[in-house]
């Protein structure tokens, strides 16, 4: 690989050896897959639950982050202000602490914007086309490709951590545009598509990922005005039940204005066609054919913006979430403090709801009250993991934020009948 | 028998293989807390893999594999070596976490030419792989 002399000096241990130890991973990394150079990135979001030990390998000697860094959400539920609400004991919150202290430390010392938010793009972290960057976690990873046209690798915990640090990045895979054209071309079938629902667009995603696998991916037949919420509805499940990370939507994706130029001017490999009966036969994967109890609601994955909580806090206006039922809502604390200061967070709150700053499809992951059975949240990802993390401990429903408002008041699932 | 193949990450080691026929995932194949297989249906399904040199197509998984493979070497329950077909960008992140060696593109394909329980050694600073029975 072609290194610049400054990345001579860092390989050779000369910035110390955390970034000694990055660089050379990131060299290696590159040079296992053909790449020739290393790439500046002009931004990194970084998994938050790292072991100590580990950050501290990566980071030792290094003063200061010159590239810009935010956090991911507090794993485990562990957000210090919300866990109690949450159900969650002092006995497991505290078995997480002495790690986050090391952690917070080394954080602030790199410099890292601790906003603990899977939707950084919200909260500060902005990248605009162009940019390479590095972001852990895949419903972001596709969203800044796809919609932003930013460019951004599948990167994994450490790679993206030793990215951040040394503010580089192989030059490979998505970096380059020759591989950024669609493979794979999905077409709108028998569908009204100015009337899609959001949990349309979600099932769209969802089956659209589990036939793409990793491949790049064009969707075209879509409405040209879809808002913000409904773009995020449709890509975050592709990275769910497939590996997407690149889904051109035609006319919107800042790079395909046209199918041609999403595809190079080359021919799709494979034209599938989505209609009502794949969008159907998707969301009875995630509900149930009967009224069926339901424990808990989440909302929040990815995390809420303020439009998504003005909605959950106009249909919880002075009701109750029943006695026996929980309502979750993973959101940046910058988020709940804005929905706060306009009126929202207080009827949500006032009825039983909690946000927290916490992951929320992989709360299996720690002792959640052993009397949730049955989840229903608005989000397939939230579904597809809780399910799977739990090895189908428990079960879970997908529908509309509506729906879902419904079963926490009434703790019964009622479907769509 | 000596294979000769391309070095990703240098080093010498030997040890008893672990040959997985399907791409390995790393989130999901194996329990990093105990360190065996969690393949349903796999005839080494529950016995432990950790510590042993794992021969694989490659490997796939969530972007927290890493994370993972790291949390499993403090058990000893990680892989001392990967070989693998052709290495893919997970696992040469993982193998680089814990910096074991990792060698793909053999002249030979590994998962069929290696057996489980086989001795191999992986000797990267020379480029090849020595298999003995």
């Amino acid at each position: 690989m072609l290194l610049t002399r400054e990345e001579e000096a860092m390989a050779q241990g000369e910035r110390g050896p955390g970034i000694q130890r990055c660089i050379n991973i990131l060299i290696k990394f590159g040079e296992a897959f053909g790449t020739e150079k290393l790439v500046r990135i002009s931004s990194a979001h970084v998994f938050n639950f790292f072991p100590p030990d580990l950050l501290e390998e990566l980071s030792e000697g290094v003063e200061k982050c010159e590239t810009f860094t935010t956090i991911h959400p507090y794993m485990s539920l562990c957000d210090p202000a919300a866990f109690e609400e949450l159900g969650l004991s002092h006995a497991h919150f505290e078995s997480r602490q002495a790690d986050k202290e090391i952690r917070d430390k080394i954080y602030d010392r790199l410099g890292f914007f601790r906003n603990y938010t899977c939707a950084a793009l919200l909260v500060g972290n902005f990248v605009k086309k162009g940019d390479f960057v590095s972001w852990f976690g895949s419903s972001v990873q596709v969203f800044i490709n796809s919609v932003i046209g930013a460019k951004e690798n599948r990167d994994g915990a450490v790679i993206n951590m030793a990215a951040a640090i040394t503010g580089r990045a192989p030059q490979w895979g998505l970096f380059l545009d020759e591989n950024r054209y669609a493979e794979l071309l999905v077409e709108m079938g028998d569908l009204d598509t100015s009337s899609l629902s959001r949990t349309d667009y979600a099932a769209i995603g969802y089956y659209v990922g589990g036939i793409a696998q990793e491949r790049n991916t064009a969707v075209a037949g879509l409405k040209q005005d879809l808002l913000f919420e409904e773009i995020r509805y449709l890509l975050t499940p592709v990275s769910t039940s497939g590996s997407v990370s690149l889904c051109h939507l035609v006319g919107i994706t800042p790079e395909s204005p046209t199918l041609e130029a999403a595809f190079g001017g080359r021919a799709p490999g494979e034209t599938i066609s989505v209609g009502r009966k794949e969008i159907q036969e998707t969301k009875e994967r995630f509900s149930p054919t009967d009224p069926c109890p339901v424990d808990l609601v989440i909302f929040g994955c990815p995390h809420c913006t303020i439009q998504e909580i003005k909605k959950i806090a106009s249909l919880l206006e002075g009701r109750k979430v029943g006695t026996n039922q929980r309502l979750w809502i993973g959101t940046a604390g910058q988020i709940s403090d804005f929905a706060r200061e306009c009126g929202f967070a207080q009827p949500i709150e006032k009825a039983g709801g909690v946000f927290a700053r916490a992951c929320m499809a992989t709360i299996p992951d720690c002792p959640i009250p052993q009397d949730v059975r049955v989840v229903a949240t608005n989000s397939f990802k939230t579904a597809h993991y809780v399910s799977a993390i739990s090895k189908g401990r428990i079960r879970t429903v997908v529908g509309e934020t509506e729906q879902c408002i419904e079963a926490a008041i009434e703790g019964t699932w009622r479907g769509d009948s | 028998m000596e294979i000769r193949g391309r070095v990703i990450n240098a080093g010498d080691v030997e040890g008893e293989a672990f040959v997985l026929e399907t791409p390995f995932n790393f989130t999901g194949d194996f329990d990093p807390v105990d360190g065996t297989l969690t393949v349903q249906g796999h005839p080494l399904s529950g016995q432990k893999i950790g510590g042993k040199i794992w021969v694989m197509p490659g490997g796939k998984g969530a972007v927290g594999a890493s994370i993972i493979i790291y949390n499993a070497k403090k058990r000893d329950n990680a892989p001392i070596g990967i070989i693998c077909k052709k290495a893919d960008p997970l696992t040469v992140e993982c193998a680089m976490t814990i910096d074991i060696p990792l060698m793909d593109s053999l002249e030979k394909d590994p998962v069929t030419h290696i057996k489980n329980g086989d001795h191999v050694a992986i000797l990267g600073e020379g480029g090849f792989v020595r298999l003995t029975r």
